[in-house]
């Protein structure tokens, strides 16, 4: 196990080196430039242009700043602001946890909830509750968390002018207030993942549960939640946890949506807010974190299958 | 002799990274109106709730605006029309965001201006209730001995704020001398075009000081407009000892000024703040608010809902965008709304190098053939826009919105005549029915399919069937703006915030040397006249050439000028004394709340 963690992680190099030449690209080919922002419409002479790409580093030849930022990176320096010169590392720092919350808040409802009405509906095959289970999620799944998460806000304060929590407290200042106002945003979330996992939950049980073994545990006398639990959910997990993975990056970018939302300052509004001004180390360091996040809840996810599934593990030791 | 008349100097227009962000805010704010839209089943009964409920301020003189269901309008109030004024409560608004733009008001491009609002002042400013004569602020009084000297006297018994760098010192001539230069770019001459009211002080050479209670500015160019310029509404007054201690301005609670209130926190995260009242603030007896309050919001839905909640005490923003200002009159029917001239006013602009829009006779056709009343009634809603000339209405003398209104082109009463002499004037351009003329029309992202750019279109379209009209609409703000400074247009729909002169205006979009004349146009007559309004310190014969000028303009119509959109500002009942700027001299943001919220308390 210990040789496929290192190769895997090793497996991130060309991918990260990849990822940083598409953002320090991305930043370049772009049209416009912080320049065009801090300068307005106005007309501008070119050696005042010159003068503030200069100082602002947009001079340098492209190869140089990939091999700057490269280099940056291997130091942990994800560069500076272009506008009040912070560090990026330092204003990602700052917002981190509220994505890290807001995600895995939506995650945990998502797969929890999930699972559970999977399960359900898997069991309840074609019964009311199954055709009502089937109905949420193709809802869940369909409705943008953008719309959800409008309505949310607004209908509360349109009809009873009581809004929920939509200015950031933070956790020094009121500690129940501040994880409170994590509950909405995370179930807004969550609905879209509780809708996928729902359904791939159920087709994965339907299909489990009508293997030999399970019937043979049947026979054997084993209670319905017993044979579910123990044999069924264990088996039929496996495409689950995969598509799990790959949710990661999809609920990331929908929190951008919802932290603006919610009032939320995490990392989607400092990407929006830099992508607005053009500030485009912060844009270049916020993808360079979500990729590196996504890569690693990817390997995590690849390593689980062994617990989940012990035969995975012997596969592997047996081809390396 | 003393001058307390306006003043000149091209300049750069502001308001327009407002527009730029109002613009990303009305598409923001479109997913909420689609969900509202919802609860209109019950329109009816809430505007006639609404209508119950219209306030009555000002002497009771609360009117009604048509074509807003629910929407009171309340005038201005004077502080006698609704009590004593009382001490005490937290004055809350919206409009703060987090951006890793620094503070600095001589360089901030858009997000500086709310928070020094608060704690601010000028060295001269404007009349809320008139854009001239100008008032003295910091700067108490000021002589023009000659064309090329201005000399300013600091009020006496004015202090910065206590407790931070300037610890409560006296603003003196320096400080007078110091905040010109700096605000002119002559302190950072290596960074000059990040300094973005540079051109409000045109003609600037040197500003020193002459003895604590006299600063002396040396002018290179005549400019009867410069105490003008030092009054447009972003000129705030640093002190210099704040520059030196923290030149990037990153510590937001370290900004000092002499203004009403005093920097208390600030979150970075968010861009909240909070603010205490100073209790030595140089205007005796204000503010009336213990404390005020900055709230974030970076999506409108949150911000109504905030609104409908109770939990900001008044919004300019929000009462902008005809959506959500009836969602709030709707469904808040107590909600106080002031409406007031504004100074903002939407234009199409045209490019002489693109065939043929050298040719006038094509450019008055495409002016006589857009039906203003329906284009404006259409995107704003009636009674929330004011009709403009070339030079911005109600300005000192320039043309009224009445007077426009009866002006062929915009005189809704003359249209079909109009549409008659538009054809014959695009036939006698050798263009019948439009044929041969092929057109873009470029226009800020997210408006190609909303607001003015397709009714203009189809309006255009239809006087001129065999011609083309077609949209661009920019990616993003900065090709909006890259676009704009390169004139690679042919037609460009957009806003202008002008600065606090007609002249000052005129000269930044007309004269030939003009910093918004991106295609360069040029009439000897229009650079003349705007170079003598600068000359002219009689007000009388100055209205005389602005008059002259706007007739010139409207002949060349080298701008489509579409009209003026109202400023709306939104408060809850229990706000009292609320004053606007009167014509307006105000912009589409909470500016206006949070610059006059010293005169404001609550019932």
């Amino acid at each position: 196990m210990t040789g496929y963690i290192v190769r895997r992680l090793l497996a991130f190099l060309p991918t990260l080196l990849l990822l940083v030449l598409a953002v320090v690209v991305f930043g370049r080919v772009t049209p416009t430039s912080a320049v065009d922002v801090i300068l307005g419409q106005d007309k501008v002479s070119q050696a005042n242009r010159a003068q503030l790409e200069a100082r602002l580093g947009l001079d340098k030849p492209l190869p140089v700043t990939y091999v700057d930022y490269l280099g940056g990176l291997l130091k942990g320096d994800l560069g500076k602001s272009l506008y009040n010169a912070h560090p990026v590392t330092k204003l990602i720092d700052e917002r981190i946890e509220v994505t890290l919350v807001l995600t895995a808040g939506g995650l945990l409802i998502g797969w929890s909830v999930g699972t559970l009405l999977g399960i359900l509906a898997a069991i309840n095959q074609n019964g009311v509750l199954d055709w009502g289970l089937r109905g949420f999620a193709i809802v869940g799944l369909t409705i943008p968390n953008f719309a959800l998460g409008t309505a949310v806000v607004l209908l509360p304060a349109v009809y009873f002018h009581h809004p929920p929590p939509v200015t950031f407290v933070a956790f020094s200042k009121d500690p129940a207030g501040h994880l409170s106002q994590f509950i909405l945003p995370c179930l807004v979330l969550g609905v879209g993942v509780t809708g996928a996992v729902t359904r791939i939950v159920r087709t994965q049980m339907l299909e489990v549960l009508r293997q030999d073994y399970i019937r043979t545990a049947r026979a054997k006398g084993l209670t319905g939640p017993k044979v579910v639990v123990r044999h069924a959910l264990r088996n039929g997990m496996i495409p689950v946890v995969v598509v799990l993975g790959l949710q990661i990056a999809t609920v990331i970018s929908g929190s951008v949506l919802i932290e603006s939302i919610f009032g939320l300052p995490g990392m989607g509004t400092l990407a929006v807010s830099a992508i607005n001004t053009k500030d485009w180390p912060i844009v270049q360091g916020i993808t360079v974190v979500v990729g590196l996040w996504t890569m690693l809840v990817n390997l995590v996810v690849d390593i689980s299958y062994g617990f989940i599934d012990p035969r995975i593990k012997v596969a592997r030791g047996s081809s390396g | 002799m003393k001058v307390d008349q306006p003043v000149r100097g091209p300049m750069r227009r502001f308001g327009r990274r407002q527009a730029l962000r109002g613009g990303v805010g009305v598409a923001a704010g479109t997913a909420g109106g689609f969900l509202l839209a919802c609860s209109g089943s019950n329109n009816n009964k809430v505007a006639n709730t609404a209508t119950r409920a219209a306030p009555t301020t000002a002497g009771g003189t609360g009117t009604r605006a048509s074509g807003s269901p629910g929407a009171a309008v309340a005038s201005p109030t004077s502080a006698s029309a609704e009590g004593t004024p009382k001490k005490g409560g937290t004055y809350i608004i919206d409009g703060g965001s987090a951006s890793t733009e620094p503070p600095d008001p001589h360089t901030s491009l858009f997000r500086s201006n709310t928070y020094w609002s608060f704690i601010g002042d000028k060295l001269i400013e404007q009349d809320p209730q008139k854009i001239e004569p100008l008032r003295g602020a910091l700067v108490e009084s000021w002589e023009t001995p000659d064309q090329a000297t201005v000399i300013l006297h600091p009020r006496q018994g004015v202090t910065w704020h206590e407790g931070k760098v300037t610890n409560g010192r006296a603003f003196n001539a320096n400080d007078v001398a110091f905040n010109l230069q700096r605000i002119a770019g002559l302190l950072n001459p290596d960074r000059k075009a990040q300094f973005q009211r540079a051109a409000t002080l045109t003609g600037l050479s040197k500003a020193e000081v002459v003895d604590d209670k006299t600063a002396k500015v040396t002018l290179s160019t005549p400019n009867a407009f410069f105490l003008n310029g030092i009054s447009d509404w972003r000129n705030w007054a640093v002190p210099p000892e704040l520059v030196q201690a923290d030149p990037n301005f990153s510590n937001y609670t370290g900004l000092v000024g002499t203004g009403a209130f005093t920097f208390d926190t600030y979150d970075q995260l968010t861009g909240q703040a909070t603010f205490k009242a100073n209790p030595k603030y140089w205007r005796q007896g204000k503010p009336y608010f213990d404390a005020a309050q900055i709230l974030a919001f970076t999506d409108t839905a949150s911000n109504i809902a905030a609104f409908l909640g109770g939990k900001i005490s008044i919004s300019s923003g929000l009462g902008i965008v005809a959506s959500q200002r009836k969602t709030i009159l709707q469904q808040k029917t107590d909600t106080k709304q002031y409406v007031y001239p504004g100074i903002s006013w939407y234009y199409l602009r045209f490019n002489q190098t693109v065939t043929p829009l050298g040719d006038q006779r094509v450019r008055q056709a495409l002016f006589l053939a857009i039906d203003y009343k329906a284009l404006n009634d259409g995107v704003i809603e009636p009674n929330y826009w004011n009709y403009t000339g070339p030079l911005p209405a109600g300005f000192p003398g320039t043309w009224t919105s009445d007077q426009v209104a009866q002006q062929p082109g915009w005189n809704p009463a003359t249209k079909r005549q109009d549409m008659t002499n538009a054809k014959q004037m695009m036939t006698a351009a050798g263009f019948t029915n439009g044929k041969g003329v092929s057109l873009e029309i470029f226009t800020l992202p997210l408006t190609g399919s909303t607001g003015y750019t397709p009714i203009v279109q189809d309006q255009w379209s239809k006087a001129f069937p065999e011609a083309r009209f077609t949209i661009r609409e920019a990616k993003d703000n900065g090709e909006f703006a890259t676009t704009l400074g390169k004139a690679g247009y042919q037609v460009v729909n957009y806003i202008s915030s002008p600065p606090p002169s007609p002249i000052l205006e005129a000269s930044l979009h007309y004269h030939s040397g003009g910093s918004r004349n991106y295609t360069s146009w040029q009439d000897p007559t229009v650079d003349a006249l705007i170079d003598k309004a600068y000359t002219q310190t009689d007000a009388t014969a100055r209205n005389q050439t602005v008059d002259q000028l706007e007739q010139k303009l409207r002949d060349l119509m080298w701008i489509i000028p579409m009209n003026q959109q109202k400023a709306v500002m939104l408060t809850l009942p229990n706000v009292r004394g609320v004053t606007t700027f009167n014509p307006g001299y105000g912009t589409n943001s909470n500016f206006d709340a949070a610059i006059l919220c010293a005169n404001f308390w609550f019932a």
